[in-house]
């Protein structure tokens, strides 16, 4: 009974689903994060204010809470229809946003004031400054923590089954039930180690070449 | 071209500048002394509107210094650099021509190559700050200042943060900028240096400017015993 190339290829099409709403997910929510750190950065009152509740209600439920409350909920809100990529790519990218952007406002606090003075003096103006001088560094010294965050995006995809996507996880559970065997739960153990390490790999890359970036000026 | 008339400015409850006054003229090389914690920081982060003062005014040909547009009438040389990690020694001096003045990077480029020239670092334009030499790195600084065209170049202890060995490249770039007549206020420990390229030497206590005059002045014929003091202490 061989029917190990066509278990692989059923994961792999599983594969895929996790990996393109892992893609959305990052692609969309680092920009994203870097905004919302801005807008705080700004530290308008009231807008801080909804921000640090928000930010609360994200930190403080489980992801699949989210997932479900999107998927179900958002369409009873606002009458609308989602597919469940569509529901899944809002709640990821809704929660990354904010964990990420919570990240970047701690290494923005990390970089010495000297960098803003050194642009003020120059005649950058705030915005200038932000985004031409502390933004790339605190991003640069993010990066360990942002890879985390990239990972912890790969684990969160093995809740897509709950609303009915057929990712790894799921497609390799399909499997097992049909043939009661252990591979395609080896095999989906493997692609999730792939996947990872492919993701740590790029992070190290990212951080070696950026590294010669990392100086601090201390008095 | 520049005067500071009747500045004060506090920490909390703290006078750090108590009613200082201070005109600076065009090609004037003014040297800045005193015991740690005098105000010199202070005063020169106030010329460059980096610190609010409190009362008194700061105008530049008679304009403010607060008004956004007069920022790049100055520029400042920082104790620890502060040059940009991210960038190329080149793109440290070049970001700000492009971006505030607008001029194009070719244009910005050559400019910025020019300036590396002449501070002696042709050959580092696309070396990151991490792969410098302290001495190096205040060179770029210098020359990231120079390339907004300010009217007026501040020093805050320029080479404080360097090595004894690596303070003369640094010095005699300074000491170039000063015979072409650029406008400089140095704050600087470095006595001998102050004595020998300021045509004015202040002497700062307590947020007061206490003496002032030429260097023959304040470094020989002193009466100050506390001037004579500060003075013997690092020569
Ligand atoms: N941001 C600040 N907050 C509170 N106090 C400050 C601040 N900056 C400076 N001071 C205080 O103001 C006083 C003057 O400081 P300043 O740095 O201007 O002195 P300085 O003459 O430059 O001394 P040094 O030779 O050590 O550089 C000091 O007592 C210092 O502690
Ligand atoms: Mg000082």
């Amino acid at each position: 009974m061989n029917t190990l190339g066509p278990t692989i290829l059923y994961l792999l099409q599983g594969g895929l689903v996790t990996f393109l709403v892992w893609l959305v997910t990052v692609v969309f929510s680092l920009p994203l994060a870097v905004l919302v750190a801005f807008v705080r950065k700004m530290n308008n009152r009231f807008v801080n204010a909804i921000l640090g509740v928000y930010t609360t209600l994200v930190r403080g439920t489980p992801l699949l809470f989210q997932l479900i409350f999107v998927y179900f909920g958002v369409p009873i809100m606002f009458k609308i229809q989602l597919s469940p990529f569509c529901a899944a790519s809002l709640a990821f990218i809704n929660s990354w946003t904010i964990y990420m952007s919570e990240i970047i406002r701690g290494n923005i606090e990390g970089i010495d004031k000297g960098q803003y003075e050194a642009g003020k003096v120059l005649g950058m103006n705030y915005f200038q400054i932000m985004f031409t001088v502390i933004f790339p560094q605190a991003l640069v010294t993010a990066l360990p923590s942002l890879c985390n965050q990239a990972i912890e995006a790969i684990w969160g995809t093995s809740l897509l089954s709950t609303i009915g996507m057929d990712d790894i996880l799921k497609s390799a559970r399909v499997i097992l039930m049909r043939d009661f065997s252990m591979e395609p739960f080896i095999i989906a153990g493997i692609l999730y180690l792939l996947f990872n390490g492919a993701v740590v790999l790029l992070f190290k890359k990212i951080e070696e070449r950026t590294s010669r970036f990392r100086i601090q000026y201390t008095k | 071209m520049i005067s500071v008339r009747n500045i004060s400015k506090q920490f909390k409850d703290t006078p750090v500048l108590q009613d200082v006054s201070l005109e600076i003229k065009k090609g004037q090389v003014i040297g800045l002394i005193g015991p740690s914690g005098a105000g010199k920081s202070t005063l020169l982060r106030c010329i460059v509107n980096l610190e609010q003062i409190d009362s008194g005014t700061i105008c530049i040909d008679s304009k403010k210094i607060t008004d956004a547009k007069m920022q790049t009438k100055t520029g400042i040389v920082f104790q620890n650099f502060n040059l940009f990690p991210q960038k190329t020694v080149l793109e440290n001096i070049t970001l700000a021509p492009q971006i505030v003045n607008n001029i194009s990077k070719s244009k910005a480029n050559q400019a910025g190559q020019r300036l590396l020239a002449k501070v002696g670092l042709s050959d580092k334009a696309n070396q990151y700050p991490s792969e410098l030499s302290g001495g190096q790195t205040q060179r770029v600084a210098i020359a990231r200042a120079l390339a907004m065209n300010p009217e007026v170049l501040l020093f805050d202890e320029p080479t404080s943060a360097l090595d004894p060995e690596l303070t003369n490249e640094v010095l005699s770039v300074i000491r170039q900028l000063a015979r072409d007549n650029m406008t400089i206020v140095i704050a600087s420990h470095e006595m001998a240096f102050i004595r020998q390229i300021a045509d004015t030497v202040i002497f700062m206590e307590k947020g007061r400017i206490v003496a002032k005059g030429s260097p023959t002045d304040i470094f020989e014929r002193q009466t100050n015993v506390r001037i004579k003091k500060f003075i013997q202490l690092f020569n």
